[in-house]
């Protein structure tokens, strides 16, 4: 994962949301200083089902969803009563997917510290706290079967992703 | 224990009450009537059918599962018709339960929405139902959840849908103190699974689901630092545990569907029908989980809108998948002999065809209101004999769309908690 990926998932971000969010507008034309949130009080607002599928599909994949992708996707979606579940297995199934952009161990293992702050700016688009770089860290080093994989997954399914 | 063989344990006949008890999940469990059945399989046939076609069998006996009779189908069009295996089911349907020929939707609008919506909440619509609308009135699920017992377990109850249009919105409605958290488990499994979905969904099994504690840890901390907390727009939603096992079923699904099993899994010439694939998956449904309730639908013969010849043909393999359904309950232990399986169109078809005519000659068949043949429907009840009158016909008119409701709620014990909601009686002659 580089910077450059940020960067998209940045741009993405703003297609997927249009013009109603004037921070978001910021980042269309400030693509190579991409704005981070502040901190995650700044999220008020629930992303719609078709924003969550393609925030998520443009994260992990680097690039624009597609609208054949996004139909895809949406079908799966709409198939299911039981929206939590359903996007659940959509995430799994997508950090799965070998060409999803997720660290390796051995990038995380020797620097757990990057790893955080780039998966926080990478998902979450912004900083880790001092607490939160410090708590993930911790786990990184005292759990060695931890894989990125699982970070990922903990946090593409948190609440605070829900939201921008 | 089954609250069936809990009565039997106890000494109670059926009928008497029943007190309130803990079940071995530790939920209590206090509806106030007894129970005929734990299980009740309600399947939607199979998008407008016209009694004309079905049980008076002006074409011939169409639907050999379920009906008795080896009428010939009618010259003009059996050449058109798909070849079939034998039925799966040993004797027709009809001999394992009670036949009513003149069932009626007899109110509202002869719309497919409306007859599904009345179907599954037993009322009427509004001339004006949007076909976007939830329903006004509670559903079957949210009826049979509420007044089970509050954590009634959302494994229980399923609504397959054959398409992820529309219908799943039927799964529970806007009415004041129902609403999402009794909803069913809805699945469009034709759409779930389908190639473009499925092959999206496939990596899933590389997931390495090993770490769950370190990720539920994980999670949980980011979650308490926000504070935020999911909208209740989410809608219905599993217990953890239930969620686990509906993502193993799918896990199950789909390496399946890799492994290539799930292709044409009756081994019907030709190909299998959408119609029979949501069966299909409606079993596994039952197979997996022993749902108390589940509601399927079907489609297929709607084709009568442009083509006769189609729709007769989709009765056929329609009529073909509800043998086969009644066959998997049957060999499905818990479910065998303590299930109750209610087939009935939600809606019927024209007198009068349209102006399309297909390669036979046969004019197609619109569903309009001002038809009354629209509002003909037939229902087909079969369950155990002790519970249900076998072979029994009632050839009089006898019966509404909006009584299914209330006979489901009765077998499963709960019609007289729900608080003056339905306008619909039971069958009660279906039953012994
Ligand atoms: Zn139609």
């Amino acid at each position: 994962m580089n910077i450059s990926s940020i960067r998209i998932g940045a741009i993405a971000l703003v297609i997927a949301f249009g013009v109603s969010c004037k921070k978001e507008v910021t980042k269309q034309y400030a693509i190579d200083e991409v704005e981070l949130y502040t901190s995650a009080s700044e999220k008020k607002n629930l992303k719609t089902d078709e924003q969550f599928i393609s925030i998520l599909y443009s994260d992990l994949f680097g690039t624009a969803i597609t609208n054949t992708k996004l139909q895809e996707l949406n079908q799966a979606y709409t198939s299911m009563g039981d929206k939590v579940l359903v996007i659940d297995i959509l995430i799994k199934s997508m950090l799965a997917d070998p060409s999803a952009e997720v660290p390796t161990k051995a990038a995380m293992d020797a620097q757990p510290a990057n790893f955080v702050k780039t998966a926080y700016k990478t998902l979450l688009v912004r900083n880790p706290t001092r607490q939160e770089e410090w708590f993930l860290v911790n786990q990184i080093e005292k759990n060695k079967v931890l894989e990125p994989i699982d970070i990922y997954y903990a946090i593409l399914t948190s609440d605070e992703y829900r939201y921008y | 224990m089954k609250r069936r063989e809990f009565i039997r344990k106890t000494g109670m006949a059926a009928g008497a009450m029943v007190l309130p008890y803990v079940l071995p999940g530790g939920s209590l469990f206090a509806p106030t009537g007894s129970r005929k059945a734990n299980h009740v399989v309600f399947c939607m046939f199979a998008g407008g059918v016209r009694n004309l076609e079905s049980v008076h069998k002006n074409d011939g006996n169409l639907m050999p599962s379920m009906l008795n009779g080896n009428e010939n189908i009618s010259s003009d069009i059996v050449s058109s018709m798909s070849a079939l295996p034998s039925p799966a089911i040993s004797s027709p349907l009809q001999n394992f339960g009670t036949l009513y020929k003149e069932f009626r939707y007899d109110q509202g609008p002869t719309g497919h929405f409306n007859g599904h919506t009345t179907a599954i909440t037993g009322q009427y619509t509004n001339s004006s139902l949007s076909l976007l609308e939830r329903p006004s009135y509670p559903t079957v699920f949210e009826l049979y959840r509420k007044h089970n017992t509050p954590s009634m377990s959302a494994l229980n109850s399923w609504w397959i849908t054959h398409t992820n249009n529309l219908y799943p919105i039927l799964n529970y409605s806007n009415y004041e103190g129902y609403g999402p958290i009794y909803g069913a488990n809805q699945l469009s499994p034709n759409d779930f699974f389908s190639g473009d979905s499925a092959q999206n969904l496939i990596n899933k099994n590389g997931f390495p689901g090993t770490n769950d504690t370190l990720q539920n840890d994980i999670r949980k901390f980011l979650n308490n630092n926000f504070g935020g907390g999911l909208s209740t727009s989410a809608g219905m939603k599993n217990n953890a545990e239930d969620a686990a096992k509906i993502e193993n079923w799918v896990d199950k699904i789909l390496l399946s569907i890799s492994n290539g099993t799930i292709n044409n899994p009756w081994n019907i010439p030709s190909y299998m029908s959408g119609d029979m694939y949501n069966i299909y998956f409606a079993e596994e449904v039952l197979k997996e989980f022993q749902p108390e309730l589940l509601v399927v639908n079907m489609f297929g013969v709607d084709a009568c809108h442009t083509n006769f010849t189609g729709y007769c043909n989709a009765m056929r393999r329609a009529d073909w998948a509800v043998g086969h359904l009644w066959n998997t309950i049957q060999n499905t232990p818990g479910l065998a002999n303590d299930t109750v399986l209610i087939v009935a169109p939600e809606i019927g078809r024209n007198g009068t065809p349209n102006s399309i005519i297909d390669v036979n000659g046969r004019a197609a068949l619109d569903h309009t209101n001002s038809d009354p043949m629209s509002k003909e429907i037939f229902c087909l009840i079969a369950g155990p004999p002790s519970v249900v009158n076998q072979g029994k016909v009632i050839s009089q008119e006898a019966g509404r769309s909006i009584d299914i409701v209330p006979t489901i709620a009765n077998i499963l014990g709960f019609d007289s908690d729900i608080p003056g909601l339905l306008p619909g009686n039971v069958l009660n002659e279906a039953f012994v």
